[in-house]
């Protein structure tokens, strides 16, 4: 199982192994002790205990007398949403028109609104660009996959 | 597993918006539960403690395990029914841990009418019941009732889910194993002489608990012989000479603690087994929900900001993702429970409702508990959709929906309309629990669409008469009560009232809720999945 943490010198990215009663790390091994401490066994022979607390995303780690802060790297889910292109979703009416011929928008912009199945489907600039053409007004009905209005990047 | 990204602004005037709205929504939900924690008020319950005796969520908290939590279903049924006044239809029913065992309580209010029976009493009363039975929970009623509401006795008495139901689930629960105890703690009159009669075990407490198939004035009108509640019914009897109850208590609250001893001894219980993980908040602020619920039920919310903030660690593996996207399922954990999530992001097409029933059955296959967030205004409609088979391919989802055997859960979120509801694992689907949001509609269709279509029939029908069309103001006339109709009886007070649900939750503690609703299911074995015909 590989983990990512921000530590204080910079990013780690540490692979720990399952081991029988714990977890290996290159060489050395690690076992949880009754009162919930870490028992760390150097490959070298030596051994120390550490305690250990998260609060949030963040891990405090108390050893040999110091105090550690390390930050892990939370891998992020895809986003699988689409943010829709520039076509009808379903068939349904304009209700709103938010842009005209020439804007310039960001990413993220709502630039019409669709009214289908009692909802209302807002398209959305994919991405930064201009518009350069509307081809439906508020009022019209649209088919599903009409497209809407075209947008450059 | 992999964290969900959260796109929240907070300095969006819309979420502004949205949050003060939906904080008073949540305030009227708090203000309509504290009227109803009071029972009777006023001069019921001071007459009610002048005998010693503690409003039922008193009596219950002074059952369970202290420092855990209560969760009271339903406790807006009977909101505006019956003149307003049956509070919680007099009857205090929910889960609560007793020597670290779930347990179903059923608490009689006595400050309501007397604690008798109106139909929606009697419909929480079996609800509390099934919710025991289907759960395997311990049953512990504290009884404190005067039986059936006379006025209303052909609501309550004749039918297969009225008062006689009651006991049939008490001997049935019995024989699965589920163990029966009462705490007869005021009177027990009529059909409530039964409930500890039918229980496994049975305390009752000196003065003020009297059981009898019926009181002193009836006896009096049948034989004319002349005695005392006490003499008749009471402690002493029941506990000498009858053998009707086991336990004697010399006051109320040695009969709550008498209750916590029998559970004590109820035996060992086996657990189903369940795929777990230390729990862990989610990664986002919960109080973001409150700026993300629009307003208005047509504005579409990315589900996946609510799922990022009901989940442990706001982590979710998204099962095909980029396939019909209006449904989004996927795995994640809730308070330590692994659970599959299906959620609407978006009316249900063929893709999704396929993608749903393939979800379903995979959470079947594994032993994964089913969580559902509602909020869908239907399957589309259309000619292109009818011919490709929407029909058919909803039906899957329904088939896979009502036959897998694991748990399932459903909250309301959003709109829950049409057979979007049915798919979705609406009251009908036998979810172990449903709660609502304060935001939430429920309905077959949204009103304007109802009066759309009722004002077409009607305007065939005056065709086909030889009558003028209806225009203008007459049309209006025609469609506002219409509109009227649908507005009242969307609402969830309307829903809660009349038991179509468990309850509604405030949206942030729908975690919380759904944690001891998982660690409640998990007393009753899985049974096998046998699956109807999916219609191809």
């Amino acid at each position: 199982m590989q983990h990512r943490f921000n530590s204080p010198e910079g990013p780690v990215e540490v692979t720990l192994g399952k081991s029988a009663n714990g977890y290996t790390l290159a060489g050395h091994s690690i076992e949880q002790t009754g009162d919930g401490r870490l028992r760390i066994l150097l490959s070298d022979g030596r051994t120390s205990y550490a305690h250990v607390a998260k609060v949030g995303d963040t891990w405090w780690v108390h050893l040999n007398g110091q105090t550690y802060r390390w930050e892990r790297i939370e891998p992020g889910a895809s986003s699988s949403q689409h943010e829709g292109g520039l076509v009808a979703p379903m068939p349904g009416k304009v209700l709103e028109v938010l842009v005209t011929e020439g804007a310039e928008v960001e990413a993220g912009t709502p630039l019409m609104v669709l009214e289908a199945m009692k909802m209302e489907h807002r398209i959305v600039a994919a991405n930064d660009g201009v518009i350069t053409a509307i081809h439906f007004q508020a009022g019209d009905q649209v088919t599903q996959g009409a497209v809407l209005l075209e947008l450059d990047d | 597993m992999d964290r969900l990204p959260s796109r929240v602004n907070r300095a969006d005037p819309e979420f502004a918006e949205r949050k003060m709205h939906n904080e008073a929504l949540i305030a009227q939900l708090r203000e309509r539960l504290d009227i109803a924690s009071n029972g009777g008020g006023g001069k019921y319950v001071e007459r009610h403690r002048s005998r010693g005796k503690h409003l039922p969520r008193e009596r219950i908290e002074r059952i369970i395990d202290p420092g855990t939590a209560f969760l009271e279903l339903s406790p807006l049924a009977a909101h505006e029914l019956y003149d307003g006044r049956a509070h919680s239809a007099g009857i205090v029913t929910g889960i609560g841990m007793v020597h670290g065992r779930e347990c179903l309580f059923v608490a009689n209010d006595a400050t309501v009418k007397g604690g008798s029976y109106y139909p929606m009493t009697v419909k929480k009363h079996i609800r509390a019941q099934t919710v025991a039975h289907e759960n395997n929970l311990p049953c512990i009623y504290l009884v404190d009732s005067g039986g059936a509401f006379l006025p209303m006795q052909d609501e309550v008495f004749p039918d297969i889910g009225h008062f006689g139901r009651i006991f049939r689930n008490q001997a049935r629960m019995s024989g699965d194993g589920i163990p029966q105890v009462a705490a007869v703690l005021g009177s027990c009159t009529a059909g409530g002489a039964y409930v500890p009669a039918m229980s496994d075990e049975s305390i009752i407490v000196k003065g003020n608990g009297t059981i009898f198939l019926a009181g002193p004035p009836l006896v009096k009108a049948a034989t004319g012989e002349e005695v005392t509640a006490e003499d008749l019914g009471g402690a002493e009897v029941h506990t000498v000479q009858s053998g009707v109850a086991d336990h004697f208590a010399e006051d109320e609250d040695e009969a709550l603690r008498m209750v916590r001893n029998v559970v004590e001894n109820l035996g060992p219980r086996s657990l189903a087994p369940a795929a777990s993980s230390e729990p862990e908040e989610p990664a986002y602020d919960v109080e973001d929900m409150l700026g993300l619920i629009p307003a208005d039920n047509r504005t579409p919310v990315d589900i996946r900001e609510l799922i990022a903030r009901i989940v442990d660690g706001s982590r979710f593996h998204e099962f095909k993702a980029r396939y019909g996207t209006t449904l989004v399922c996927g795995f994640a954990h809730i308070h330590g429970h692994k659970v599959g999530i299906v959620a609407n992001n978006g009316i249900l097409f063929s893709e999704s409702s396929l993608k749903g029933a393939h979800f379903v059955e995979l959470c079947g296959q594994r032993g994964i508990p089913l969580v559902f967030l509602q909020n869908i205004t239907g399957f589309m409609v259309g000619q292109a959709y009818e011919a490709g088979g929407i029909a058919k391919d909803g039906a899957k989802l329904v088939t896979a929906v009502s036959c897998v055997n694991v748990p399932k859960f459903t909250v309301i979120v959003g709109g829950s309309h049409g057979a979007g509801n049915y798919g979705m694992c609406g009251r009908a689907y036998d979810p172990r629990f449903l709660f609502m949001w304060p935001n939430s509609r429920i309905s077959v269709m949204g009103g304007p669409q109802a009066a759309d279509v009722l004002a077409t029939v009607k305007q065939d029908q005056r065709k086909r008469e030889g009558l003028p069309q209806l225009e203008g103001e007459e049309l209006q006339a025609f469609r506002q009560p219409i509109l009227e109709k649908y507005e009242t009886e969307g609402s969830p007070y309307y829903s809660t009232a009349r038991l179509w649900d468990d309850g509604i939750i405030d949206p942030r503690d729908t975690r919380d809720v759904l944690g001891l609703c998982l660690a409640s299911a998990r007393n009753a074995p899985l049974p096998t999945n046998r699956y109807g015909i999916f219609r191809m």
